[in-house]
């Protein structure tokens, strides 16, 4: 499948380490498979998901083979405004359960044509974005502990200062506070989630910070009071009340939207 | 990690409707994402209690799923938490 995210708002979410422009598509690459992304508050995540076979079919024989390359070669791409709100309307009327969704490929065809495009990029990670990836990845992937920056420095290989500058350039905080915050949100969540439960098992918010890294009672419900605004009783208050739960609801809103994958 | 939603995920790919949702957490977001086919960790930047989010940092992958039907899906998710940005 090819993910087609499409910007629309004056929100300029940062995709693999570079904020994106107005009228512009991403994450279409077809040579990537990773992704990384920031969304600020507030964000709208709007996707097209296009079949890559019957993408490349329809070019082939329509003969545009350039667009091929660039779904080869790029990952973002400046579109034509007109036909960038051409393909808006579509996915949004896609949305809104009408339209024909062979029409949205065809204007991704004809937004992505070389003669319409405003520039394109590749969607290769810098050296700051790639070490950020690299910290995030460490991070959801070693939920179980608290590390310190010496350690951490030897362990995705990057000095200290070069970790703490571009982590404060890309997230405004710290290396330690990312990755707390990225704890956190995994004890956040535990307390709604039997199936967290049972693969850590533990079933007190205790139990649960201390599985993640806090060993501090005190210092856990300073960390998560300011995270998240709540106590870690209030947490699994709401996380047991009826009703009321993590899960995401439907809405009808319009869409003003934006997004960025891979 | 914190998507665990595979009833949801197997919904989307048995009806392959257009999906919109509404999410206030990392791991609701996450859920969202997995639906579509996409296994992302996201967490939630610097929170500032009742201010909400300022903001989300998402990573992971495509996932490739041969039963994907090949149809064209389309997928909308809003942050209800950090609805006012400027807070």
């Amino acid at each position: 499948m090819l993910p087609l995210s499409l910007n629309t708002t004056d929100q300029l979410p940062v995709v693999r380490g570079k904020e994106i422009q107005r009228c512009s598509l991403h994450g279409f690459h077809a040579g990537l498979s990773d992704a990384f992304v920031q969304l600020a508050a507030g964000a709208h995540i709007q996707v097209a998901l296009v079949s890559q076979t019957r993408f490349e079919q329809l070019a082939t024989s329509t003969g545009d083979h350039q667009t091929l390359e660039v779904i080869h070669r790029s990952n973002s791409a400046n579109l034509h405004p007109q036909r960038f709100e051409e393909l808006s309307a579509l996915i949004q009327a896609q949305l809104m359960g009408g339209g024909q969704e062979d029409l949205v490929e065809v204007a991704v065809l004809e937004a992505l044509s070389p003669h319409q495009l405003q520039g394109t990029a590749s969607g290769e990670l810098g050296v700051g974005a790639g070490l950020m990836k690299d910290l995030v990845a460490w991070g959801f992937k070693n939920t179980g502990q608290a590390i310190t920056l010496n350690d951490l420095s030897a362990t995705i290989f990057a000095s200290r200062s070069s970790i703490v500058h571009h982590c404060l350039q890309s997230f405004s905080t710290g290396p330690m506070a990312l990755l707390k915050q990225i704890r956190l949100s995994q004890v956040h969540h535990a307390p709604s989630s039997p199936e967290v439960q049972q693969t850590i098992g533990s079933n007190t918010v205790h139990e649960i910070a201390c599985h993640y890294g806090f060993q501090s009672r005190n210092h856990f419900a300073r960390d998560n009071r300011n995270q998240f605004g709540e106590s870690p009783s209030a947490t699994l208050q709401r996380a047991s009340a009826p009703g009321m739960s993590v899960q995401s609801v439907s809405v009808a809103q319009s869409p003003q939207m934006a997004m960025a994958l891979r | 990690m914190n998507s665990h939603n595979k009833p949801e995920k197997k919904a989307i790919h048995a009806n392959n409707q257009p999906m919109e949702v509404a999410f206030h957490s990392a791991p609701g977001l996450s859920t969202s994402l997995q639906a579509v086919g996409f296994e992302m960790d996201v967490a939630q930047l610097s929170g500032a209690g009742s201010k909400g989010a300022s903001g989300w940092v998402v990573h992971g992958s495509c996932q490739c799923c041969p039963s994907r039907p090949i149809k064209t899906c389309f997928f909308r998710a809003t942050d209800t938490l950090g609805c006012c940005p400027s807070a």
